[in-house]
């Protein structure tokens, strides 16, 4: 069990974000193109976005991943092989892949694969089948037990493995729900799903109102397990989620697969993971089948976006001032918990602001702009600011 | 074209075969979904009988399950099957590995959309492939056009498959609210603002399949169908009479008239055309 044989994957909904992820300790991201992702509402990346984020990465040796995860209609696939000619041309390092005709393409022009959670790959014989097929890596299905994926790797162990560890799951299994499409006409294996298993329905009889939606997932206390089990990469989902979301999420894991055998890591992660959390988690599938404790029932509302959240550091600072992008509004004498992969978490207060120009100014009240701000703490690497 | 359906009992899969139909025939542990799991000895008996068959192996298998999988695959080769419809790819392998000779069709419900896909599927051996429901007539006469000799199954009748999961949804939801609930019988839900509804069910394998509570009628699209090998009738559900009377109404395409469409149409409580005709959709919110 070696942090360096492992690979934290992380969800880049925009540059942004991508590089937030990077800084914040993932090995390797994947991200969504224009064309034949799933998740067709964020903000994905155009070529000269692949460009950039591929650049920023292989300076600091991460791989970029791009998800082409979608189900082809015949519409889909005439432009499949140019367009995956460019990403290879960018310095896509692989592609997310799941319909067997763009695997085949992938394969004509030398591209390696993974193969999506959208095959449902439960056994290592299906494994086995699109390792055949030229991918060096398959994602498992989110149904997969934490003791099925270690005999998956024992009985097949000539190809990686990725394992969701974090975020929301389908209540299905992937690849074969077809519910948004029936509903609202909306394909689920296109990037339109309308997370119709999140909905109300009336049962019949006389029972309370019906519903599916699963909690997320957190397997923070399992980490160490998979990687003694030899699991290559570890997937957080949400390529929706917000910029805090990402740095945080990532640079929890960070820290738990850098302290191996060091509880207190777990427990200050774990503290980490709820400030993010948007929806209540469990280890869901992980240790067995789950049961109605892992699902929402009644009225669910999701806790709204924190916005505790008040700046970002740009790594770039002298002695004396801290650069920062702006996310939320603060003032002088804001008590502040700053927080990062290499940091302990920490106490400070702002006792100087000024913009950007270097003149002083009271409150930072342009969210996205750069200011900078005096600290105590000397921040080493990036971090992210919250208001106490 | 052949009609395929699930006999209900081994007395009704000898009166389908006399009518031509291709019979699907599955058992609990290994399929699911289906409307009737045979015992090991009423299986035999309809392989002893010759008739033509397809054994439905359709379940999503788990690493544990494969050892059983690899011995029921050669215990079937053993026994003369020719014909497996599979939805796993490991079923795929085993038999590959163990040289097991089958006719295969791949029937994933909701993955093969394309002609691509399709073409892919010839080149690693597989015979038939069936298309998810959710194609548009248009996308459908193209598949047909841009293949090469492999064959095609579509779902010409009764629910449809919407979604499967490996949670026990029904089970779940009766232990959290403390309700007795048989999860292995039709459960039935229906989203607030719509009409229509979603009927749930369990299985030995311990997974929840929902499907459309209305039934897809596909007989007025005999343009499309005609160039298809195998209509499947799914009679989930479904009693011997229903099955019975649909597919003898499927049988008289594309010479069905109106008054005998009129009486397909009745033998369902609820039914719409699908995908094949989209302007009417059951789940249109009310």
């Amino acid at each position: 069990m070696n942090e360096n044989n492992v690979e934290l994957l992380a969800p880049a909904g925009n540059i942004e974000k991508a590089k937030a992820a990077i800084d914040f300790g993932a090995n390797a991201i994947y991200l969504g193109a224009k064309k034949y992702s799933l998740r067709a509402r964020a903000s994905n990346f155009g070529q000269d976005e692949i460009k950039e984020i591929v650049e920023y990465a292989k300076q600091r040796n991460v791989k970029v991943y791009v998800a082409a995860n979608i189900i082809c209609h015949n519409g889909d696939m005439h432009d499949a092989k140019k367009y995956f000619q460019m990403l290879k041309e960018c310095g896509v390092d692989s592609l997310i892949i799941a319909d067997p005709f763009l695997i085949e393409v992938a394969n004509g022009i030398g591209m390696e694969i993974h193969i999506s959670t959208q095959q449902s790959i439960t056994n290592s014989k299906a494994a086995q089948f699109w390792a055949s097929h030229g991918a060096t890596r398959v994602v498992t299905a989110r149904e997969v037990t934490g003791q099925e994926l270690q005999k998956m790797i024992k009985n097949y162990p000539d190809v990686e493995y990725e394992y969701f560890i974090h975020g929301a799951v389908c209540i299905a299994y992937s690849g074969r729900c077809t519910m948004s499409n029936h509903f609202s006409n909306r394909d689920s294996n296109r990037g339109g799903c309308a997370q119709s298993c999140r909905w109300m329905y009336n049962a019949d009889g006389p029972y309370e109102r019906f519903t599916m939606s699963a909690k997320d997932s957190s397997l923070h206390n399992e980490i160490w397990d998979l990687m003694k089990n030899g699991v290559k990469s570890f997937k957080i989902e949400g390529r929706m989620k917000s910029l805090h979301y990402v740095a945080t999420v990532v640079s929890a894991y960070r820290k738990i697969i850098n302290s191996i055998g060091d509880e207190m890591a777990v427990k200050e992660s774990e503290k980490e993971l709820l400030k993010a959390a948007n929806r209540e988690t469990d280890t869901n599938f992980y240790h067995s089948v789950p049961g109605h404790e892992t699902q929402f029932y009644g009225e669910i509302n999701d806790k709204q976006p924190m916005q505790d959240f008040i700046f970002i550091t740009d790594g770039t600072y002298d002695d004396e001032m801290l650069e920062v992008t702006v996310k939320n509004n603060f003032k002088i004498g804001q008590s502040i918990e700053l927080f990062g992969p290499q940091i302990k978490n920490s106490i400070d207060t702002v006792t100087e602001i000024r913009d950007s120009d270097m003149k002083s100014v009271v409150v930072a009240n342009k969210p996205m702009s750069k200011m900078f701000i005096k600290i105590k703490t000397k921040i080493k690497g990036n971090a992210i600011g919250r208001k106490l | 074209m052949k009609i395929a359906t699930y006999p209900l009992s081994v007395a009704h899969a000898k009166a389908l075969s006399e009518k031509g139909v291709l019979l699907l025939v599955g058992q609990n542990d290994y399929a699911t979904r289906i409307p009737k799991t045979f015992s090991d000895s009423e299986l035999n008996e309809i392989i002893d009988l010759n008739l033509d068959i397809e054994i439905v192996l359709n379940k999503i298998f788990h690493e544990y399950e494969l050892e059983s999988l690899k011995t029921y695959l050669l215990k079937l080769h053993n026994s003369g099957v020719k014909r497996i419809r599979f939805s796993d790819l490991a079923v795929l392998v085993i038999s590959e590995e163990n040289d097991l000779k089958f006719e295969f069709n791949y029937d994933p419900e909701t993955l093969v959309t394309s002609w691509g896909q399709i073409n892919f599927w010839e080149k690693n051996g597989i015979e038939t492939v069936s298309v998810a429901r959710e194609l548009y007539k248009s996308e459908l006469k193209e598949i047909v056009e841009n293949i090469g000799n492999i064959k095609l199954n579509i779902q010409v009748h009764g629910q449809q498959f919407v979604m499967q999961s490996r949670r026990g949804l029904v089970t779940n939801y009766a232990n959290n609210f403390g309700y007795k609930i048989d999860p292995k019988t039709p459960f039935s839900i229906c989203e607030e603002s719509r009409v229509s509804g979603n009927t749930l069910i369990e299985d030995e394998c311990g997974t929840t399949n929902m499907f459309t509570s209305y039934d897809l009628i596909a007989a007025k699209h005999y343009d499309v169908l005609k160039n298809f090998d195998y209509w499947t009738i799914n009679n989930v559900f479904k009693s011997i009479e229903w099955t019975n009377a649909v597919v003898d109404m499927y049988m008289k395409l594309p010479d069905l008239s109106e008054d005998e469409y009129f009486e397909l149409k009745k033998l369902s409580k609820e039914s719409a055309e699908g995908y094949l005709d989209p302007s009417i959709n059951p789940y249109e919110r009310k």
